[in-house]
């Protein structure tokens, strides 16, 4: 489904483009040939990533089901409508489920207590896009598709037992990448001639592969212990966000 | 002039509210979570060796050492934790742990078989015994290489001698590395061994 929809918004687009440079050439309309961008906002993750309830269950990430998002953004037209440019954005996400992670701990070495510290995920996309963009005076409202690179870095996770408080084992920081792809939309406005401010929303969806390691892990009893060492699950993430550019 | 000024004021903007976002994102406090165990722990109130003579199996021996006041209200029951061997003879011994506090008894043996990796039993004979009584680990758990458990013993006697034999279950999450010393104590109680003609 998600095939057919980007198979027929590209023909859409490459359609779109090929009127679009004739009626240009035709009426030769100014147009802002590109802009820079910086946005801010939340960023939803989906997918088991987010899943907390199962502590031996390897394919539930324990993320935190939003977190902020930055991206820097920018493209440059050929005409009025279309261009190519590059997104990169960067989210953080905590980590959920925090007490079923730590009693799973508990069972699975038989101890009293434990300490637990936890960093969190993050998100990297490095993704090319295709732009479509409708100028209505000052506002744009533009369409992106996006494919490129995308990684994961999952949290280190510290674990004190009571009975080994010297020596914390240590579920590594660790980061994979993979194909990144998506859908946005967005609208552009331009206060002046150079600066204007933006309102967006992309879907990415990736299924990075990421190699878990660990630290001063002492062979732990199979069946007890969630001992993650590959995380490759498909991850989807909405991005809102709203930002500043720059127009040139 | 004043468009000039005004893109750069803007491009300066736009690069300090990137490198103020920028730091919110990549930053983020680590979270620390204490977990203790969930009230109604098992309790170990009952250790049993039961010891077969290797010659000839129908020369067993069995001694229990209980506690069924766990909290310490009464002293432990150890009129039947003496074990009868006889000199010169190898003994299969197993220990078997219970929880007698519950109806039926909960079988902690089978907890701690199951988190073999992280436990040891250490077996301290007295000094008069220590000459005529050897104890022989046979169990291993699934650590990398195997290390012994010690639910699962050979006691090796040789002499006629009286003594105590101090049985210690080490509890070694992730530091078991096959010696006492890491770790702390889950059981450490004593038995009577007589070494018999």
């Amino acid at each position: 489904m998600k095939k057919n929809i980007s198979i027929c918004l590209a023909l859409f687009l490459a359609a779109t483009c090929i009127r679009v440079q004739a009626q240009d050439k035709k009426n030769n309309t100014e147009y802002s040939k590109g802009f820079i961008g910086i946005n801010g906002g939340y960023s939803s993750l989906m997918g088991n990533i987010t899943k907390a309830n199962n502590y031996l269950d390897n394919s539930q990430g324990f993320a935190v089901k939003g977190g902020p998002v930055l991206s820097l953004d920018g493209a440059y037209f050929f005409n009025k409508h279309i261009g190519a440019g590059l997104v990169v954005s960067i989210a953080n996400y905590g980590v959920a489920g925090q007490n079923i992670l730590s009693e799973g701990y508990v069972e699975a070495f038989a101890v009293d207590e434990v300490t637990m510290t936890v960093g969190s995920y993050k998100t990297l996309n490095i993704l090319p896009a295709f732009y479509y963009s409708l100028p209505m005076n000052n506002l744009h409202i533009d369409f992106r598709l996006m494919v490129g690179y995308s990684s994961l870095t999952t949290p280190a996770i510290k674990v004190q037992l009571e009975d080994a408080t010297d020596t914390p084992f240590i579920q590594n920081k660790s980061t994979g990448g993979g194909l990144g792809y998506g859908l946005g939309a967005g609208l552009r406005y331009k206060f002046g001639r150079h600066i204007g401010a933006a309102l967006r929303i992309d879907y990415i969806n990736s299924k990075p592969n990421v190699d878990v390691t660990y630290t001063n892990l002492n062979n732990p009893t199979e069946g007890l212990f969630r001992k993650v060492t590959k995380y490759n699950e498909s991850i989807g993430s909405v991005n809102a966000s709203l930002g500043l550019t720059f127009n040139f | 002039m004043f468009k000039k000024s005004n893109t750069r004021l803007a491009a300066l903007a736009i690069t300090a509210t990137a490198i103020m976002m920028l730091s919110i994102a990549s930053c983020k406090k680590e979270e620390k979570t204490v977990t203790p165990a969930p009230p109604g722990n098992e309790f170990l109130t009952t250790t049993i060796l039961t010891a077969i003579n290797t010659a000839a199996p129908f020369d067993t021996s069995i001694a229990i050492w209980r506690d069924l006041t766990p909290d310490d209200t009464n002293p432990p029951d150890t009129s039947q934790a003496i074990l009868n061997l006889k000199k010169n003879a190898t003994y299969k011994v197993t220990i078997g742990l219970l929880d007698e506090t519950t109806t039926p008894a909960g079988d902690i043996g089978e907890d701690v078989l199951a988190r073999a990796n992280y436990h040891l039993f250490c077996f301290f004979p007295s000094a008069s015994l220590s000459p005529n009584l050897t104890v022989v680990r046979t169990d291993l758990d699934s650590n990398n290489p195997p290390l012994q458990v010690g639910l699962k013993n050979n006691f090796i006697t040789t002499n006629v001698s009286t003594g105590l034999l101090e049985v210690v279950l080490r509890h070694q999450p992730n530091v078991k590395n096959g010696s006492c010393d890491p770790g702390s104590i889950d059981l450490d109680i004593n038995f009577t061994i007589n070494i018999i003609n």
